[in-house]
């Protein structure tokens, strides 16, 4: 089974590296909730703002879709960096990907 | 203070459902939420979104089940204390429970529950150098009385719908003067609200400043004035007030510090009844966790049944109580 590695860095400054299965057919954010990260409170619809990150490079990854554009924008934190990583499908990609955990 | 059979603290689906299962065994409930209106996450993050589980409504708005959920516990008159957070929780010696909440409220009751979904909605905070000295003097981030506004400068911050009412609403009479700043040129706000603070800022009723944020906060001992970091320029405007609202987020708070088992920020309960290691305490719906736990609306509401028998032997040791549909009850019996 193919898998790729997600790296994190945690609203402490410290490092997390996850591996995760391609075919999981899960999202960014679900793979991160699901090692035990608090996020995800709206359950993925670019609602909350719970699972915001910087991610550099983000859009060769997938683009922003209007609802995470507009979400974003609401937050006084958010930069050209910012993602919803709910909004992000578990492909190919994203092995590698440094996420940064942005601190409410 | 207020007294009580039930406390419960979170007044999302699961905590309104409690009212109804306690009121089928005449006990009074009082609910307490940190947000200022009913619904927990259902009517503050996503009232308008459909839920397809909820048994028997193929489909339902989330802000829909919470207006059903009001009507079927209004029978049992429960006590509503919002816009506040219960922040001590103490076991007095006949076994009742003293509650006061952040704001001072004094609650007494025999049974708390615990239906707090994800913890306490609690305000995101811009990173404003002194912004905590200002909280109160000046610096609100949620609107529990507008009329405290009348007759003042207020400067709100934020493009959701949030910023765009109150903006709305504190322009139409009460403020007298009100300045919406917000860092984008477009909001993610209604289209009617959108439609209106443009109308409202081209009839000069609103100051829009796009592109734009606070940057720092001035006064003595009180907000006088902010400076106001522009796309081309750094400015200052006068102030009364400065209303940031950049959306809630849930923390689990002082629920932390109440001697509660918790495993990964949820409390840990005995499906037999959704009690907790403190005699007393209950916790159903997102807020609790074992094995095999599904976070789903219905799973909150069946947890939110057993627990409501479970304190009625509790509160009464000794009370009688028979089991009956509600349909063999022939209607609702209330307070």
């Amino acid at each position: 089974m193919e898998k790729i590695l997600i790296n994190i860095i945690d609203q402490n400054g410290e490092k997390h590296v996850l591996e995760t299965n391609l075919d999981s057919g899960l999202n960014l954010m679900e793979v991160v909730r699901d090692e035990g990260f608090q996020m995800g409170n709206c359950g993925g619809m670019a609602l909350c703002a719970s699972c915001h990150c910087y991610i550099q490079n983000s859009h060769d990854i997938n683009k922003k879709s209007k609802a995470e554009e507009d979400m974003l924008n609401q937050l006084h934190n958010s930069n050209l960096e910012s993602r919803l990583i709910c909004q992000i499908p578990i492909k190919k990609e994203l092995n590698g990907v440094v996420l940064i955990l942005v601190d409410d | 203070m207020i007294k009580s059979d039930i406390i419960i603290i979170g007044a999302g689906p699961c905590g309104l459902f409690s009212v109804f299962e306690a009121g089928l065994l005449k006990m009074r409930c009082h609910l307490i939420d940190s947000l200022p209106q009913p619904g927990g996450q259902c009517s503050e993050i996503y009232p308008k979104k459909p839920i397809y589980d909820i048994p028997g409504f193929p489909e339902i708005l989330a802000g829909d089940l919470i207006k059903n959920l009001m009507k079927q516990i209004a029978p049992f008159n429960p006590g509503f204390t919002l816009g506040e957070r219960v922040e001590i929780i103490k076991k007095q010696s006949d076994d009742s429970f003293f509650v006061v909440t952040n704001r001072g409220t004094e609650h007494s009751c025999r049974v708390i529950v615990i239906a707090a979904g994800l913890g306490c909605f609690e305000p995101r905070k811009p990173m404003v150098e002194n912004l905590s000295f200002f909280e109160d003097k000046g610096v609100d981030y949620i609107i529990k009385d507008p009329f405290k506004f009348k007759g003042k400068k207020v400067v709100v911050s934020g493009g959701g719908d949030s910023a765009l009412d109150w903006a709305i609403y504190l322009a139409d009479g009460i403020a007298s003067q009100v300045t919406l700043v917000h860092r984008r040129d477009s909001f993610r706000g209604h289209v009617e609200s959108v439609e209106k603070i443009h109308k409202m800022s081209n009839s000069g009723k609103i100051n829009l400043i796009t592109n734009a944020e606070v940057q720092a906060l001035k006064g003595a001992d009180k907000l006088t004035s902010l400076t106001i970091k522009a796309e081309k320029n750094n400015f200052s405007i006068e102030t009364d007030y400065w209303v940031p609202l950049f959306g809630l987020t849930p923390k689990l708070g002082p629920i932390a510090n109440w001697g509660l088992n918790l495993n990964k920020n949820a409390i840990e309960v005995n499906t037999y009844d959704y009690s907790t290691n403190i005699e007393g305490i209950y916790a159903i719906g997102d807020i609790n966790t074992y094995p095999g736990k599904l976070k789903l609306i219905l799973s909150g509401f069946h947890e939110s049944a057993l627990m409501c028998q479970s304190a009625f032997k509790y509160i009464f040791p000794n009370g009688k109580k028979s089991f009956k549909y509600t349909t063999v009850l022939g209607g609702i019996e209330g307070f």
